[in-house]
């Protein structure tokens, strides 16, 4: 008697979890088909290339398998990009899908505001959650930022919907030179980030990175490991600025040194020279950031740490990374030899960091 | 005998129920007030997060300090960038609420940021949200108040 009891509660037990399970299974999943980042160039060929200042277009195509009604959903796409593009403020987003009356026509998205929090993220944003769980995908800078749109429709889709979905993300691509890759996230509100749940979220990033031509400033490249890295980089001289040496990325002298130091040079809007730092004290000694990696690291103020007055304005640092005695250095033309294979003829170039805020 | 069992039950309830009553006043809670808050004094800064990571351990930042006078001046020691570079005179929106801090420097600029003041760890703080370079860095500058000996 004792057995059938337990085997009833048990049998029970299977039954409520594989109901669950079920409920759970039958929501559906959404799917990302393909992200495309090219745009047309003068010649009419397409490339992951934009011009400094124009708009570009990037496209995301996927579908969605409904297993069970769902009223007034809104649909999510959470776009990463570089910050200088400030997305939140310049995309216009727009989609069409199967879902509607006519398909073809493209129906609005908008920006979810910073107080509208995903459903299921533990009181953190979009954007923050995002940054979380995903960082900035396979780039290596992390001046970027997640922005998050909804649909402004909200919609009803029912058990064996299949529809289709194409997302336009049109955006000025800012006057900074530059190469990323980009971010593709979907999902609906009334997952919200689900943290146990992948059905109803898909992310994807470029698979070339995506490149800002003609514009102002050397090119910024978030999408590969150089010797230097600087953050912010979106600074001028009264922010904190971090200059890294990342001696592991590739082959060099330097990282066997037992102290790296920091030599650098400020010059004004005229290329003018306003201050050169090349003692080797503790001012200029770079930290080691973990036991587990090779970047060592020095956070300055550059007003103070170059000693400029009044009325001067830093334009431009350029440095270089040393040992001690000054017998090894890291340079600019070291690292586009790494990178590239730049044959180092004549004078080494040093790094340049311009201390731009757009 | 059950019947004085029940009136003394009676009685005991109803001193009860009426002591319930009075310590429930209404005045009582209309005499409440929020304290003053203590704004005033040394603060020294303590944590400093940029574009919401910490970078408390990447500078010496300990030796600046935001002094709140008493008398409603203010100066500024061992300068690191801030909302003001002078020093000058200061108030708070409410001293009951203090949500704005604002900094008036002797050559007349005045500059408002937003406040918060918790208590961490049994002590009070106040952190400030400021860009004082490139308005897209957010830094948060976290002081704790140095008690007197």
């Amino acid at each position: 008697m004792k057995n059938i009891f337990k085997n009833k509660k048990k049998s029970r037990l299977i039954s409520l979890f594989a109901t669950i399970a079920f409920v759970v299974f039958l929501i559906g999943c959404v799917y990302i088909d393909s992200v495309s980042i090219l745009q047309i160039q003068d010649d009419g060929t397409q490339a992951p290339i934009a011009k400094a200042g124009s708009i570009a277009t990037f496209t995301l195509k996927g579908h969605i398998t409904c297993k069970e009604d769902h009223g007034d959903v809104q649909f999510i796409v959470s776009f990463l990009a570089p910050k200088s593009w400030n997305v939140r403020q310049n995309a216009t987003v727009t989609y069409k899908t199967t879902l509607a009356t006519d398909p073809d026509e493209e129906l609005k998205m908008s920006v979810v505001p910073e107080s509208s929090l995903p459903k299921n993220a533990g009181g953190r944003t979009w954007g923050e959650a995002l940054m979380q769980d995903y960082g900035v995908g396979p780039n290596v800078l992390s001046d970027m930022e997640w922005v998050t749109f909804s649909t402004d429709d909200k919609w009803a889709i029912y058990n064996g919907d299949k529809p289709e979905y194409t997302i336009y993300i049109r955006t000025n691509v800012g006057y900074q030179n530059l190469k990323a890759y980009l971010g593709f996230f979907v999902n609906h509100t009334d997952d919200g980030l689900s943290p146990t749940d992948t059905d109803h979220k898909k992310i994807k990033f470029s698979d070339t990175p995506f490149e800002v031509v003609g514009g102002k400033g050397l090119l910024i490249d978030y999408s590969s490991e150089h010797f230097n890295k600087v953050q912010p980089l979106a600074s001028l001289q009264d922010d904190y600025v971090t200059f890294s040496f990342n001696g592991g990325v590739f082959q060099n002298d330097l990282i066997s040194s037992n102290e790296i130091y920091f030599e650098g040079t400020a010059y004004d809007e005229n290329g003018n020279i306003i201050a050169q730092v090349n003692e080797k004290t503790d001012k200029t000694l770079l930290k080691r950031e973990s036991s587990f990696d090779q970047i060592y690291s020095l956070t300055m103020w550059p007003a103070s740490f170059f000693n400029v007055s009044d009325g001067q304005v830093i334009n431009k640092i350029e440095y270089i990374f040393t040992n001690k005695d000054r017998s090894v250095v890291i340079t600019q033309s070291d690292d586009d030899f790494a990178v590239e294979g730049k044959p180092i003829t004549g004078e080494k170039d040093p790094f340049v960091f311009e201390l731009l805020c757009d | 005998m059950k019947s004085k069992t029940l009136i003394a039950a009676c009685m005991v309830l109803a001193t009860v129920f009426f002591m319930s009553c009075d310590a429930f006043m209404d005045h009582d809670f209309k005499d409440y007030k929020e304290s003053y808050k203590d704004i005033a004094g040394v603060w020294q800064l303590k944590t400093v997060s940029r574009n919401g990571i910490d970078i408390s351990n990447s500078m010496n930042f300990s030796q600046f300090r935001l002094n709140l006078n008493e008398d409603g001046t203010y100066t500024l020691e061992n300068y690191l960038p801030f909302a003001v570079k002078g020093n000058g005179n200061w108030n708070v929106d409410d001293p009951q609420y203090p949500y704005n801090l604002t900094l008036r420097e002797n050559s007349g600029n005045e500059v408002t940021i937003g406040l918060k003041y918790p208590i961490v760890n049994g002590k009070r703080i106040i952190s400030i949200t400021l860009s004082p370079g490139c308005y897209s860095n957010t830094y948060i500058y976290v002081f704790e108040k140095i008690e007197n000996n």
